[in-house]
Protein backbone atom coordinates (compact mmCIF):
# COMPACT_ATOMS: atom_id res chain seq x y z
CA UNK A 1 0.00 0.00 0.00
CA UNK A 2 2.69 2.20 1.00
CA UNK A 3 4.44 1.55 -2.38
CA UNK A 4 2.16 2.35 -4.00
CA UNK A 5 0.69 5.75 -2.64
CA UNK A 6 4.60 6.15 -3.07
CA UNK A 7 4.96 5.53 -6.54
CA UNK A 8 1.82 7.61 -7.47
CA UNK A 9 3.37 10.63 -5.47
CA UNK A 10 6.74 10.01 -7.29
CA UNK A 11 4.87 9.51 -10.89
CA UNK A 12 2.45 12.71 -10.00
CA UNK A 13 5.94 14.79 -9.45
CA UNK A 14 7.87 13.48 -12.28
CA UNK A 15 5.08 14.30 -14.33
CA UNK A 16 4.66 17.87 -12.55
CA UNK A 17 8.56 18.87 -13.32
CA UNK A 18 8.82 17.61 -16.97
CA UNK A 19 5.78 19.69 -17.92
CA UNK A 20 6.01 22.37 -15.51
CA UNK A 21 3.06 22.08 -13.96
CA UNK A 22 1.16 20.35 -11.66
CA UNK A 23 -1.03 18.85 -13.93
CA UNK A 24 -0.40 17.72 -17.10
CA UNK A 25 -1.82 20.11 -19.52
CA UNK A 26 0.28 20.44 -22.82
CA UNK A 27 -2.51 23.16 -23.69
CA UNK A 28 -1.51 25.06 -20.90
CA UNK A 29 1.62 25.79 -21.46
CA UNK A 30 2.88 29.27 -23.66
CA UNK A 31 3.72 28.28 -26.56
CA UNK A 32 7.59 28.26 -27.33
CA UNK A 33 7.10 29.78 -30.53
CA UNK A 34 7.08 33.56 -30.78
CA UNK A 35 3.84 35.01 -30.70
CA UNK A 36 4.11 38.77 -33.18
CA UNK A 37 6.25 41.09 -30.59
CA UNK A 38 8.13 42.50 -33.22
CA UNK A 39 4.59 44.02 -35.35
CA UNK A 40 3.22 44.67 -31.77
CA UNK A 41 1.34 47.36 -32.22
CA UNK A 42 1.36 49.02 -28.77
CA UNK A 43 3.25 48.90 -25.88
CA UNK A 44 0.58 46.80 -24.12
CA UNK A 45 1.12 44.24 -26.71
CA UNK A 46 4.86 43.78 -25.12
CA UNK A 47 4.04 43.50 -22.14
CA UNK A 48 1.92 40.76 -22.55
CA UNK A 49 4.59 39.05 -24.52
CA UNK A 50 6.91 39.43 -21.45
CA UNK A 51 4.16 37.95 -19.40
CA UNK A 52 4.28 34.80 -21.63
CA UNK A 53 7.94 34.70 -21.46
CA UNK A 54 7.48 35.08 -17.86
CA UNK A 55 5.39 32.21 -17.94
CA UNK A 56 8.31 30.21 -19.86
CA UNK A 57 11.19 30.98 -17.58
CA UNK A 58 8.93 29.97 -14.24
CA UNK A 59 8.66 26.51 -16.07
CA UNK A 60 12.54 26.40 -16.76
CA UNK A 61 12.90 27.43 -13.74
CA UNK A 62 11.11 24.38 -12.29
CA UNK A 63 11.99 22.21 -14.01
CA UNK A 64 15.64 22.92 -13.55
CA UNK A 65 14.54 22.81 -9.26
CA UNK A 66 12.48 18.90 -9.83
CA UNK A 67 15.94 17.97 -11.79
CA UNK A 68 18.02 19.25 -8.56
CA UNK A 69 15.27 17.14 -6.32
CA UNK A 70 15.80 14.20 -8.40
CA UNK A 71 19.37 14.27 -7.56
CA UNK A 72 19.52 14.45 -4.02
CA UNK A 73 16.71 11.76 -3.63
CA UNK A 74 19.45 9.57 -5.51
CA UNK A 75 21.71 7.24 -2.76
CA UNK A 76 24.75 5.67 -2.93
CA UNK A 77 25.19 2.45 -1.44
CA UNK B 1 18.06 2.33 9.62
CA UNK B 2 15.49 0.24 11.28
CA UNK B 3 11.88 -0.67 9.71
CA UNK B 4 9.92 1.74 12.57
CA UNK B 5 12.10 4.50 11.70
CA UNK B 6 11.83 4.04 7.89
CA UNK B 7 8.29 3.96 7.99
CA UNK B 8 8.12 6.74 9.99
CA UNK B 9 10.18 8.79 7.79
CA UNK B 10 8.33 7.69 5.16
CA UNK B 11 4.84 8.77 6.05
CA UNK B 12 6.42 11.82 6.87
CA UNK B 13 7.58 11.97 3.38
CA UNK B 14 4.46 11.00 1.97
CA UNK B 15 2.57 13.61 4.20
CA UNK B 16 5.05 16.71 2.66
CA UNK B 17 4.97 15.20 -0.75
CA UNK B 18 1.18 15.72 -1.12
CA UNK B 19 1.89 19.14 0.70
CA UNK B 20 3.90 19.52 -2.39
CA UNK B 21 1.94 18.54 -4.66
CA UNK B 22 -1.13 19.99 -3.79
CA UNK B 23 0.82 23.19 -3.32
CA UNK B 24 3.11 23.89 -5.65
CA UNK B 25 3.95 22.67 -9.13
CA UNK B 26 7.11 21.11 -10.77
CA UNK B 27 8.20 19.86 -7.27
CA UNK B 28 9.43 16.11 -7.22
CA UNK B 29 9.83 14.31 -3.81
CA UNK B 30 11.88 12.40 -2.06
CA UNK B 31 11.67 9.60 -4.49
CA UNK B 32 14.54 7.47 -4.26
CA UNK B 33 14.41 4.23 -1.65
CA UNK B 34 16.72 3.35 0.96
CA UNK B 35 19.19 1.42 -0.69
CA UNK B 36 20.49 -0.61 2.06
CA UNK B 37 21.06 -4.22 1.92
CA UNK B 38 23.58 -5.07 4.67
CA UNK B 39 25.82 -7.48 5.00
CA UNK B 40 24.25 -10.51 6.88
CA UNK B 41 21.12 -9.55 4.20
CA UNK B 42 19.00 -12.65 3.48
CA UNK B 43 18.10 -13.57 -0.26
CA UNK B 44 14.88 -13.08 0.27
CA UNK B 45 15.38 -9.31 1.58
CA UNK B 46 17.61 -8.20 -0.99
CA UNK B 47 14.88 -9.23 -3.38
CA UNK B 48 12.63 -7.57 -1.68
CA UNK B 49 14.64 -4.22 -2.25
CA UNK B 50 15.35 -5.02 -5.49
CA UNK B 51 12.12 -5.66 -6.33
CA UNK B 52 11.22 -1.60 -4.86
CA UNK B 53 13.97 -0.45 -6.10
CA UNK B 54 13.44 -1.27 -9.59
CA UNK B 55 9.21 -1.00 -9.46
CA UNK B 56 9.83 2.26 -8.49
CA UNK B 57 12.01 3.30 -11.26
CA UNK B 58 10.20 1.85 -13.57
CA UNK B 59 6.96 4.20 -12.07
CA UNK B 60 9.74 7.10 -12.43
CA UNK B 61 10.56 6.49 -15.77
CA UNK B 62 7.57 5.96 -17.49
CA UNK B 63 5.99 8.93 -16.47
CA UNK B 64 9.51 10.81 -17.92
CA UNK B 65 9.14 9.14 -20.64
CA UNK B 66 5.38 10.23 -21.50
CA UNK B 67 6.33 13.18 -20.67
CA UNK B 68 9.32 14.01 -22.53
CA UNK B 69 6.98 13.07 -25.79
CA UNK B 70 5.24 16.04 -24.51
CA UNK B 71 7.74 18.46 -24.21
CA UNK B 72 7.95 20.75 -26.59
CA UNK B 73 10.74 22.82 -25.06
CA UNK B 74 12.91 20.00 -26.04
CA UNK B 75 14.99 20.20 -29.65
CA UNK B 76 14.49 16.75 -31.64
CA UNK B 77 17.96 15.69 -30.97
CA UNK B 78 17.51 16.48 -27.16
CA UNK B 79 14.11 14.21 -27.32
CA UNK B 80 15.70 11.73 -29.05
CA UNK B 81 18.61 11.72 -26.80
CA UNK B 82 16.66 11.86 -23.50
CA UNK B 83 14.04 9.48 -24.70
CA UNK B 84 16.77 6.74 -25.62
CA UNK B 85 18.46 7.06 -22.02
CA UNK B 86 14.98 6.46 -20.58
CA UNK B 87 13.94 3.70 -22.52
CA UNK B 88 17.10 1.94 -22.31
CA UNK B 89 17.24 1.93 -18.45
CA UNK B 90 13.53 0.94 -18.54
CA UNK B 91 14.47 -1.83 -20.40
CA UNK B 92 17.38 -2.25 -17.87
CA UNK B 93 15.13 -2.05 -14.23
CA UNK B 94 12.84 -4.52 -15.82
CA UNK B 95 15.81 -7.22 -17.03
CA UNK B 96 16.93 -6.47 -13.14
CA UNK B 97 13.64 -6.97 -11.71
CA UNK B 98 13.78 -10.27 -13.26
CA UNK B 99 17.22 -10.82 -12.48
CA UNK B 100 17.07 -10.69 -9.06
CA UNK B 101 13.84 -12.19 -8.87
CA UNK B 102 15.32 -15.20 -9.98
CA UNK B 103 18.72 -14.91 -8.34
CA UNK B 104 19.25 -18.08 -5.92
CA UNK B 105 22.22 -17.24 -4.23
CA UNK B 106 23.02 -13.67 -2.18
CA UNK B 107 25.70 -12.51 -3.89
CA UNK B 108 24.18 -12.67 -7.28
CA UNK B 109 21.28 -10.80 -5.75
CA UNK B 110 23.23 -8.64 -3.87
CA UNK B 111 25.16 -7.77 -7.05
CA UNK B 112 22.10 -7.00 -9.41
CA UNK B 113 20.59 -5.03 -6.30
CA UNK B 114 23.77 -2.66 -6.54
CA UNK B 115 23.86 -2.62 -10.42
CA UNK B 116 20.38 -0.67 -9.96
CA UNK B 117 22.27 1.60 -8.44
CA UNK B 118 25.86 1.77 -9.68
CA UNK B 119 24.91 1.14 -13.66
CA UNK B 120 21.87 3.29 -14.32
CA UNK B 121 21.64 6.14 -11.61
CA UNK B 122 18.02 6.72 -12.58
CA UNK B 123 17.48 9.44 -9.93
CA UNK B 124 21.01 10.77 -9.63
CA UNK B 125 21.49 11.11 -13.67
CA UNK B 126 18.95 10.34 -15.51
CA UNK B 127 16.29 12.50 -14.46
CA UNK B 128 18.18 15.49 -13.76
CA UNK B 129 19.97 15.67 -16.86
CA UNK B 130 16.91 15.25 -18.74
CA UNK B 131 15.13 18.45 -16.96
CA UNK B 132 18.27 20.38 -16.73
CA UNK B 133 18.69 19.74 -20.90
CA UNK B 134 14.70 20.88 -21.11
CA UNK B 135 15.10 23.82 -19.29
CA UNK B 136 18.32 24.70 -21.42
CA UNK B 137 16.44 24.12 -24.28
CA UNK B 138 13.56 26.20 -23.46
CA UNK B 139 15.86 29.28 -22.78
CA UNK B 140 17.52 28.66 -26.09
CA UNK B 141 14.85 27.95 -28.25
CA UNK B 142 11.84 29.72 -27.10
CA UNK B 143 12.62 32.46 -24.14
CA UNK B 144 16.01 33.90 -25.53
CA UNK B 145 15.14 34.75 -29.16
CA UNK B 146 11.82 35.69 -27.93
CA UNK B 147 13.67 38.16 -25.82
CA UNK B 148 15.64 39.50 -28.64
CA UNK B 149 12.21 39.98 -30.47
CA UNK B 150 11.18 42.06 -27.28
CA UNK B 151 13.94 43.69 -27.32
CA UNK B 152 14.86 45.02 -31.61
CA UNK B 153 10.45 45.95 -30.93
CA UNK B 154 11.77 48.44 -27.98
CA UNK B 155 14.71 49.45 -30.05
CA UNK B 156 12.45 50.29 -33.13
CA UNK B 157 9.65 52.19 -31.09
CA UNK B 158 12.97 54.26 -28.76
CA UNK B 159 14.64 55.10 -32.46
CA UNK B 160 11.60 56.48 -33.47
CA UNK B 161 11.09 58.83 -30.51
CA UNK B 162 12.88 61.63 -28.64
CA UNK B 163 16.02 60.62 -27.08
CA UNK B 164 16.10 58.97 -23.43
CA UNK B 165 19.14 58.19 -22.20
CA UNK B 166 17.84 56.19 -19.09
CA UNK B 167 15.93 54.21 -21.33
CA UNK B 168 18.80 53.42 -24.02
CA UNK B 169 20.76 52.09 -20.97
CA UNK B 170 18.21 49.73 -19.81
CA UNK B 171 18.20 48.78 -23.57
CA UNK B 172 21.89 47.98 -23.82
CA UNK B 173 21.89 45.86 -20.48
CA UNK B 174 18.95 44.18 -21.44
CA UNK B 175 20.95 43.38 -24.87
CA UNK B 176 23.77 42.05 -22.70
CA UNK B 177 21.78 40.34 -20.62
CA UNK B 178 20.58 38.36 -23.30
CA UNK B 179 23.53 37.78 -24.74
CA UNK B 180 25.37 36.71 -21.47
CA UNK B 181 22.34 34.09 -20.86
CA UNK B 182 22.87 32.63 -24.92
CA UNK B 183 26.14 32.47 -24.07
CA UNK B 184 26.13 30.55 -20.81
CA UNK B 185 23.24 28.32 -22.25
CA UNK B 186 24.59 27.28 -25.32
CA UNK B 187 26.36 24.33 -24.05
CA UNK B 188 24.22 23.50 -21.07
CA UNK B 189 22.02 20.97 -22.40
CA UNK B 190 24.82 18.81 -24.23
CA UNK B 191 26.86 19.17 -21.81
CA UNK B 192 24.03 17.19 -19.09
CA UNK B 193 23.24 14.85 -21.64
CA UNK B 194 26.62 13.65 -21.97
CA UNK B 195 27.08 12.77 -18.23
CA UNK B 196 27.02 9.06 -17.73
CA UNK B 197 26.03 6.91 -14.41
CA UNK B 198 29.99 5.98 -14.67
CA UNK B 199 31.00 9.65 -14.54
CA UNK B 200 28.97 10.42 -11.56
CA UNK B 201 30.36 7.41 -9.77
CA UNK B 202 33.33 8.92 -10.13
CA UNK B 203 32.79 12.13 -9.46
CA UNK B 204 28.99 13.07 -7.64
CA UNK B 205 29.43 16.99 -8.58
CA UNK B 206 29.67 16.23 -12.21
CA UNK B 207 26.47 18.07 -12.58
CA UNK B 208 27.08 20.92 -10.39
CA UNK B 209 28.66 23.25 -12.44
CA UNK B 210 26.04 22.41 -15.02
CA UNK B 211 23.57 23.69 -12.80
CA UNK B 212 25.36 26.55 -11.91
CA UNK B 213 25.54 27.68 -15.48
CA UNK B 214 21.75 27.19 -15.69
CA UNK B 215 20.93 29.10 -13.25
CA UNK B 216 22.90 31.72 -14.17
CA UNK B 217 21.82 31.47 -17.57
CA UNK B 218 17.88 32.04 -16.05
CA UNK B 219 18.92 35.12 -13.94
CA UNK B 220 20.89 36.79 -16.79
CA UNK B 221 17.17 35.78 -18.98
CA UNK B 222 15.10 37.29 -16.04
CA UNK B 223 16.87 40.52 -15.73
CA UNK B 224 16.81 41.25 -19.74
CA UNK B 225 12.94 40.61 -19.01
CA UNK B 226 12.78 42.80 -16.33
CA UNK B 227 14.93 45.09 -18.15
CA UNK B 228 12.44 45.17 -20.70
CA UNK B 229 9.69 45.47 -18.93
CA UNK B 230 11.13 48.88 -17.33
CA UNK B 231 11.70 49.90 -21.25
CA UNK B 232 8.00 49.79 -21.98
CA UNK B 233 6.38 50.92 -19.40
CA UNK B 234 8.89 54.05 -19.56
CA UNK B 235 7.42 53.93 -22.99
CA UNK B 236 4.25 53.98 -22.02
Amino acid sequence: MRRAAAAILIATALGASLTGCGRFSPDARPSPVASTPASADSVDDLLAELDSVDDLLTRSEQDAVAGDDAARSDDAP
Amino acid sequence: MNRTWRAMLASAGVAAALVVATAGPAMAVDADDDPTVGPGASLAAIQRAGAEATDRRIDSLNVAIARVDGNDALTDDDRAAILNTLTADLDAMTDLAGQIAGDTTVADAAADYHAIFTDYRVYAVALPQSLYAASADALTGSILPRLQTVHDNLEARLAAGDPDPDLEALLDEMQQKIQDAEAGAATIAADALAVTPADWNADHTVLTDIRAELRDAGQDARDAARDARQIAQGLR
